[in-house]
């Protein structure tokens, strides 16, 4: 099995099976370009959130093989849980998996965005993205 | 949250004025998701949550009032001022969806919105007054506008209360129950038109495209109003015209030849109708609900529409026969036609036939090659029933209290029906005699045939029968069927079975009191139940034994014309292990010693006429060296013949003395395994033993135990005293349960006393109390 290595904004190393590197187009794009020789560097991708997309690409990729048990309530289970995080790290993986094009990643973290604006009254809305923004800064 | 506060931030945000620059929060930095990522979050977001949305900072509010957010701008029930639609509708001028269903508006207001929104292509329109020159600023002025729907208004100002619709564009117009006396619609595109329940009294119409009309349920509109509108739509394919009570059968005809392409009328409650001299060539769907006129004749005209596939008739008292030869006819419904008699059909393609509460329908004749399933429940004058359906494979005629015998000719091979698979005859107080022979039934219930007597089944594949509440069933004969089970103990008049089933392996006579005559010839048996059976005679017994020769457990209790002869022809089963004799008046043993050394399980319960020496052949395992169990209970045998059984027998796991009068003590060794003891279930099996003294024994004054692995004593209503007790269970060091309620000669010191002597008792039941 080929394997890629990613580079994270800290300039840590991830080394993955091609396969699933593949899954984002811009790694995609980039191999197509650059080749597997050196090493994939991301920029705007920090390490904590690479290694949290990669393990998204993971799962998914060994539920759709044949012969996987997972059913779709355990799908369902593992995005319910991988998207639990706060509003700063979910804005970064919204980020994330726009830069490298992931889309079912994106769908699945810009619908729980949407979701979180949905349930909530308007002036909880506004304390919850702004304070979050402030975190941020 | 009340609506008026959630209109208001859907107002808020996307109001002009609300985007000044002086906001407190206008210099803040922008937020970390770029705008086509917060657009692509948005677009999850529904026009309320836009609003909540937009509150929270500079850029998602201009991200949450893109237009591509606010295509379809929609008001219907929301409590906003004219200013704000009028606001909204120029802020989002390219929206194609306009609903207006709310109570501030007037033809001014809607003017005004449908003038900013020039790409608008459906407008809905609610409760309102709309004047002439509404629509006439419409045809106009919105040329984009396809669909167009007003609801509850009232249409046409001043007292000719007239509109007229000119638009060359528009698809479909939709005017449901509005107040206008005439409407005049002039639309070269027009493909859908409903007035439904509008009140008017004229319609002109210049559509010489529609399709699709309906004018149901406008009550003032007369015979010829309806003529005029239908008739100057050539292509018309749909027409709805119930609940228009003038209609006749002079229109009906007028339409016909005007409309040659209609495929679907709906005439439903149009009482003048009966179809005389009408023909639909391409009719594909016929709706009739409660029509008085439609009667038999009327079928000459619908025998005619060779096309059609969906025909409802429900509600038409006056009909009483139904006969039709339609080759693409899927679907009929003749529900609560009060008069309806006769139902023949000959319709290749049927697939569904609803006659339900048709309370005169006698006679059934269908020809389907597609009919899958046939229900007619509760059809209590249904007496003839005649099919020819080869694609048929369910069957339910419950409650059809009028099907007589012959019934079953019509499910047998060469019937009709060659892939029945289930059929239901529940409760068909009719018939008496069930005689089917088929080779494809699977499935038969006859629960509640009370009337039946006898059936006669020859359907090798039978899997299942149902015969509860056949109470008069006498005569039973089953050759062959599938069956791998079956209880007939609930037919209690049984007199007669022949039973032929390679198949079953447990058969159920329980209780079949008067039965005389059993043939039984099931290979493969393996259990069979005959208690009380006290008509069974040893003849039927041999046979039986002969015919099944696998059967493992064979049940006789309460059968008291088996006798010796009967016994020894158990010889022909080799694998009988389990022989239950209980209740019944046998001295002798020796007919079973010989014939069945293999028994592991003996029942003598009750044998009261057992002789004290019968059990003797038992001792030292010489005789049934298997048997494990050995059930003497209620019997009367006397104390030596039970000290010497449990003595001399100590390869017997289980004996039952529950309830042996003569016994008064009980001595029961440790033989050379671990055993134990005592009077019931004395169980011998490895490491902890379970004993029980069981109930009844009230003579029962002396215990000895010799156990040392004993765990658990039951000794309930025995007449033990609190000596012998206490000396019994000396030695039981593991004893962990020990059950003495109702035992009266034990006291509550009693129970303290066996504390201190036991320890290690864990449960201790008494009739005094909680279990210590």
């Amino acid at each position: 099995m080929v394997k890629v290595t990613l580079k994270s904004a800290e300039g840590d190393v991830f080394e993955v099976d091609e396969e699933l590197a593949l899954e984002s187009l811009m790694v995609k794009n980039m191999i197509e370009d650059v080749g597997l020789d050196s090493a994939i560097s991301l920029p705007n991708v920090s390490s904590t959130i690479l290694a949290k997309v990669i393990e998204y690409i993971k799962f998914h990729m060994d539920a759709q093989k044949d012969g996987s048990k997972k059913t779709s309530e355990e799908i369902k289970a593992f995005d319910d849980d991988f998207v639990n995080v706060g509003i700063p790290t979910l804005f970064e993986m919204v980020l994330a998996s726009n830069y490298l094009n992931v889309k079912s990643l994106l769908s699945l973290t810009c619908n729980t965005v949407a979701n979180m604006i949905k349930t909530k009254p308007p002036a909880e809305v506004k304390e919850m993205f702004t304070s979050a923004k402030q975190a941020k800064a | 949250m009340s609506i008026a506060e959630k209109e208001e931030e859907k107002i808020v945000p996307i109001a002009p004025r609300e985007v000044e620059p002086e906001e407190p929060f206008a210099g803040e930095a922008r937020m970390d998701l770029t705008d086509d990522l917060l657009h692509k979050v948005f677009s999850y977001l529904d026009d309320v949550s836009l609003c909540r949305a937009a509150i929270v900072c500079r850029q998602w509010r201009v991200a949450s009032a893109h237009e591509d957010f606010w295509k379809i701008l929609n008001f219907e029930g929301r409590r906003v001022t004219p200013k704000q639609v009028r606001n909204l509708c120029q802020r989002y001028p390219n929206a194609i969806e306009l609903n207006l269903k709310c109570k501030i508006v007037e033809d001014l207001l809607a003017l005004d919105a449908i003038r900013s929104l020039r790409a608008l292509q459906v407008l809905s329109l609610g409760e309102g007054l709309y004047g002439d020159p509404f629509f006439h600023a419409l045809s106009a002025e919105c040329a984009s506008l396809r669909t167009l729907s007003i609801s509850d208004a009232v249409l046409g100002s001043g007292a000719s209360q007239e509109i007229q619709i000119r638009h060359d564009h528009l698809l479909k117009l939709d005017i449901v129950k509005c107040r206008v006396l005439r409407v005049h619609v002039r639309g070269s595109h027009l493909q859908g038109l409903s007035l439904r329940r509008t009140g008017t009294a004229a319609v002109i119409l210049h559509c010489p495209r529609l399709l699709r009309l309906d004018i149901s349920s406008c009550h003032k509109l007369s015979d010829t109003g309806v003529r005029a509108a239908a008739t100057t739509c050539p292509l018309l394919s749909e027409l709805d015209i119930s609940h228009c009570s003038y209609v006749s059968d002079e229109t009906l005809r007028e339409i016909a030849i005007a409309c040659s392409n209609l495929r679907s009328l709906d005439a439903s409650n149009c009482p003048n109708i009966s179809l005389e001299g009408v023909r639909m060539p391409v009719l594909v769907s016929l709706t009739l609900v409660n029509c008085e006129g439609i009667n038999s004749s009327s079928m000459t005209a619908i025998s005619h529409c060779y096309m059609l596939e969906e025909l409802l008739l429900d509600f038409c008292w006056l009909l009483t026969t139904v006969s039709l030869d339609l080759p693409r006819l899927k679907k009929i419904s003749l529900t609560n036609c009060r008069k309806f008699s006769e139902l023949a059909l000959r319709s290749p393609a049927l697939t569904s036939i609803d006659v339900t509460k048709c309370p005169m329908l006698n006679r059934i004749d269908i020809s389907s090659s597609s009919l899958q399933k046939l229900v007619l429940n509760q059809q209590q004058n249904l007496a003839t029933i005649l099919l020819q359906c080869p694609s048929l494979y369910e069957v339910d005629l419950t409650d059809c209290d009028s099907l007589s015998n012959s019934l079953c000719e019509v499910f047998s091979n060469g019937g009709g029906c060659p892939r029945l698979r289930s059929l239901i005859l529940d409760s068909c107080e009719g018939l008496t005699a069930i005689r089917l022979s088929s080779s494809s039934l699977l499935y038969l219930s006859l629960a509640g045939c009370r009337t039946v007597s006898s059936i006669d089944l020859q359907c090798p594949e039978l899997q299942r029968l149902l015969l509860d509440g056949c109470d008069h069933l006498s005569r039973a004969s089953l050759k062959p069927v599938g069956l791998r089970s079956l209880n007939l103990g609930i037919c209690p008049h049984l007199k007669t079975l022949v039973i032929r089933a390679d198949q079953m392996v447990a058969l159920d006579l329980r209780g079949c009191g008067i039965l005389r005559q059993a043939e039984i010839i099931c290979p493969s048996l393996l259990s069979l139940d005959a208690s009380y059976c006290s008509q069974l005679g040893d003849d039927c017994l041999a046979a039986t034994s002969n015919a099944c020769s696998l059967i493992q457990s064979l049940v006789l209790a309460s059968c008291p014309s088996v006798g010796p002869s009967g016994l020894l022809a158990l010889k022909q089963l080799p694998g009988l292990t389990v022989l239950d004799l209980s209740y019944t008046f046998l001295t002798d043993l020796s007919p079973i010693y010989e014939a069945c050394p293999q028994l592991e399980v003996l029942r003598l319960s009750a044998c009261k006429y057992l002789a004290n020496d019968a059990l003797v052949a038992l001792h030292g395992g010489k005789l049934l060296p298997d048997l494990q169990e050995l059930d003497l209970s209620y019997g009367s045998l006397d104390r030596n013949a039970i000290d010497g059984l449990l003595s001399e027998c100590p390869h017997l796991k289980h004996v039952s003395l529950n309830g042996c009068s003569n016994v008064f003590d009980i001595e029961w060794p440790s033989a050379s395994t671990e055993e134990d003891t005592h009077m019931h279930d004395a169980d011998r099996e490895e490491q902890p033993m379970e004993v029980s003294a069981e109930s009844n024994c009230l003579s029962l004054m002396d215990l000895k135990l010799d156990c040392p692995k004993l765990v658990s004593l039951c000794l309930q209503a025995s007449g033990i005293e609190e000596g012998e007790l206490e000396e019994a269970i000396r030695d039981c060091s593991l004893l962990e349960t020990l059950d003495l309620r109702n035992c009266p000669k034990i006291q509550t010191s009693t129970l303290v006393k066996i504390r201190a002597i036991r320890p290690g008792i864990k449960r201790l039941y008494n009739s005094w109390g909680t279990p210590g």
